[in-house]
């Protein structure tokens, strides 16, 4: 036994994808996409058509096409569509008055690529297990070719087709929008990976599934209806009813047909939810009581038949009464807390936003010491009255929380060198940012140390050497001079540690931050400036939070908005100039982590593995 | 002398509390730098704190002495200066 089709299982995989691999790049066999109607009408102009006139014929508040012949209706607000070479399937969830007990229906409406077409009413048999998911039965598929004229224009035919295999396979549904009912279709979101709420746009969904195959009984004669005037090597429709899959010339040879269920698009939940909102609660019409994501939640967590029972005490028994309203709600919420806990128990990073693609380059810089050869030069530096010059390591830092950032441009094509006019390499533009530092920040000034008349000439010359390893840097920070002093040089990367310097004090924090570039798969490169630290001062780091608070537009107080502004200058202005000098680049979204020090200092350090963040390791 | 006290402690109140809702009405560059408050900002961080504690202080001061009057003109003024400071980085910065 098996079960097929309950919910997305854990196979699935978030893919994003890029505009043109959509489609015909998914990574399995089976292309199924599951589209809303406006998108198939869309795309389907001729097939929509053709159902178009009998629209809303259907039942109560559906939207639905009903066949009068046939007794079912069809709830078009998702197609499933099927490709396969020479034809593809749209299969509608359909639906009766009267419920069939145990059998799942299907509408397909098979489309040939010569314009000819077949209609099916697939019955697929199933039993519920313990929770109430669906287990179909493989060794059975009512299949009924459709001859109705109210429905669209079908054919006539003598041959019944016949379930000749089931496959299992894994099959991947392309999302090209948003998922999950509370968005509507062509809305942008920001739902993430499971179990959150929905896929984001231009992901796939695979899972393991079943896949009926069916086919025309061909000894029964060539399947063609009364009034058939075409050569028909395939088992394609053809009407005496004038119909516009008629007269057609049909070379298919692919006798077989795929199909898998598709089922009710209306989840378990809606008809609780349409209680909840739509009835309003305590007299309030027009309040949404808990929002669509709510249930979408509760979905992962609840099981069909407990969906049930709350259906059937708030919709049969109680007819939607305010307190069966607020009952459920309570109930509901109550489970939603009580899963919430399990899982934070379970794993007590769970609402620590850490972006797991990074966390490693994180760690690394995290665990970052200086070279021995720094270290003794820093130890030979002159100091003054106040202050020595010493690095201020990430881990003697009193800031509470500890800031991870990655601010990145995306370059397809290198810009030219303005003084030669010839194309840079990636070695030469991260060498050309370097020497040309203050050309790509705002507000701020990178220059060698010069407070110290002796030390000038040699770091200056130094940071303009080839191998600026030991460089000491002095940033004119207005209120927040600082001195970096450079810890790792390759020709990819080098990296910056803040330091406490005589004239300049203590800088504002304490850590790494390293500036390079990465080769991409698809070959462009990814300029960057990513870093680790920690305010130096906790009651510094308290005022900004303060001045923030009141100042700041945002509504969470963010004490590291002006290092982020910073850093987004300099995504930009890289941007700028690559495009001026011929480029290509664009600027990618900068992600920033700000979690609690102590809750995620042992996985920086090493001491933990990052699968204590919820990462994989 | 207590009296002349208590006009001049009132008197500060209201001049720095009008100075803080001033400062406050700038915008954020003017008192924040990249990653510490400018002087500016630490100015009106010490300002803020004078406020509260001078207000915390004339409160208890007038309880003491019965001036209803007095601690309810202070807090009209506040709540009109958390008012206008909402106005003006709500619909003006």
């Amino acid at each position: 036994m098996f079960r097929l089709l309950t919910a997305y299982v854990s196979c699935e995989k978030d893919i994003p994808l890029i505009e043109d691999q959509k489609e015909n790049n998914l990574p399995d066999n089976k292309n199924i996409r599951v589209v809303p109607w406006s998108h198939f009408e869309v795309d389907n102009g001729e097939i929509a058509e053709r159902i178009a006139p009998i629209r809303n014929n259907g039942l109560k508040s559906r939207d639905t096409i009903t066949s009068n012949t046939y007794g079912f209706s069809i709830d078009d607000s998702k197609v499933q569509i099927i490709e396969n070479d020479g034809y593809t399937t749209y299969t509608f969830f359909a639906f009766r008055d009267s419920v069939l007990p145990n059998i799942l229906e299907n509408y397909t409406y098979k489309a040939f690529d010569d314009g000819s077409y077949e209609q099916y009413l697939l019955g697929y048999h199933y039993t519920l297990d313990t929770d109430g998911y669906k287990i179909f039965d493989t060794m059975v598929l009512d299949i009924q070719v459709i001859q109705d004229n109210n429905l669209i224009l079908g054919r006539t035919t003598g041959c019944t087709p016949k379930l000749v295999d089931v496959i299992e396979g894994e099959t991947c549904v392309y999302n090209e929008l948003c998922t999950g009912n509370s968005h509507s279709y062509g809305q942008q979101c920001d739902c993430t990976t499971a179990p959150s709420t929905c896929d984001p746009p231009r992901t796939i969904r695979c899972n393991d599934t079943f896949i009926w195959i069916y086919e025309e009984d061909l000894s029964c004669g060539d399947g063609a209806g009364p009034g058939d005037n075409s050569t028909n090597n395939n088992n394609s429709n053809n009407n005496g009813g004038g119909g516009t899959g008629g007269n057609t010339t049909n070379n298919n040879t692919d006798e077989t047909t795929d199909a898998t269920p598709m089922e009710d698009p209306a989840p378990e939940w809606q008809e609780i939810a349409d209680c909840l909102n739509d009835v309003g609660i305590l007299g309030d019409n027009n309040s949404t009581m808990l929002d669509h994501e709510v249930f979408e939640a509760l979905g992962e967590i609840l099981t069909p038949d407990e969906w049930r029972v709350f259906k059937s005490f708030l919709v049969r028994q109680n007819n939607c009464s305010v307190e069966a309203q607020q009952s459920v709600i309570d109930e509901l919420l109550e489970i939603l807390e009580v899963e919430l806990m399990n899982q934070l128990e379970a794993n007590p990073f769970l609402l620590l936003e850490i972006d797991c693609l990074q966390i490693e380059n994180w760690q690394t810089l995290a665990q970052h010491t200086a070279p021995q050869s720094v270290l003794d030069k820093i130890e030979n530096l002159p100091s003054s009255w106040a202050n020595n010059f010493e690095i201020q390591p990430l881990d003697e830092a009193n800031g509470t929380m500890v800031n991870l950032d990655y601010f990145s441009v995306n370059i397809t094509t290198l810009p030219n060198n303005p003084d030669t006019n010839s194309q840079f390499t990636a070695d030469g533009l991260l060498d050309y940012i370097r020497r040309n530092f203050n050309n790509f920040v705002e507000d701020t000034t990178f220059d060698p140390y010069c407070e110290i008349p002796s030390m000038c000439q040699t770091e200056t010359d130094l940071w303009n050497s080839n191998n600026p390893l030991g460089s000491i840097i002095y940033i004119d920070i207005p209120i927040d001079e600082g001195v970096v002093v450079c810890t790792e040089y390759t020709n990819s990367y080098w990296y910056f540690m803040t330091m406490n310097a005589p004239y300049a004090g203590n800088h504002p924090v304490s850590g790494t931050r390293q500036f390079g570039y990465e080769l991409n798969l698809d070959g462009s490169f990814s300029f960057f400036v990513r870093g680790v630290d920690r305010f130096d001062s906790n009651t510094v780091e308290n005022g900004s939070y303060l001045i923030d608070w009141i100042f700041g537009d945002e509504e969470i107080s963010n004490a590291f908005d002006g290092s982020d502004e910073l850093w987004e200058s300099f995504q930009s202005k890289i941007n700028q100039f690559v495009d001026i000098n011929d480029g290509d680049s664009t600027i990618i979204e900068a992600t920033k982590n700000r979690p609690d020090w102590d809750k995620v200092q042992q996985v920086l350090m090493g001491e933990l593995p990052i699968s204590e963040l919820g990462c994989n390791d | 002398m207590k009296s002349n006290n208590g006009k001049r402690l009132s008197f500060l109140f209201y001049s720095l509390s009008f100075l803080s809702l001033v400062i406050s009405c700038l915008p954020k560059r003017y008192v924040m730098s990249v990653y510490t408050p400018s002087i500016l900002g630490y100015i009106f961080l010490i300002l803020l704190l004078v406020v509260i504690i001078l207000f915390i202080y004339l409160f208890i001061r007038d309880i003491k002495i019965n001036r209803y009057k007095q601690i309810l003109e202070r807090i009209i003024v506040i709540i009109l200066g958390i008012l206008i400071y909402h106005m003006v980085r709500n619909y003006w910065l």
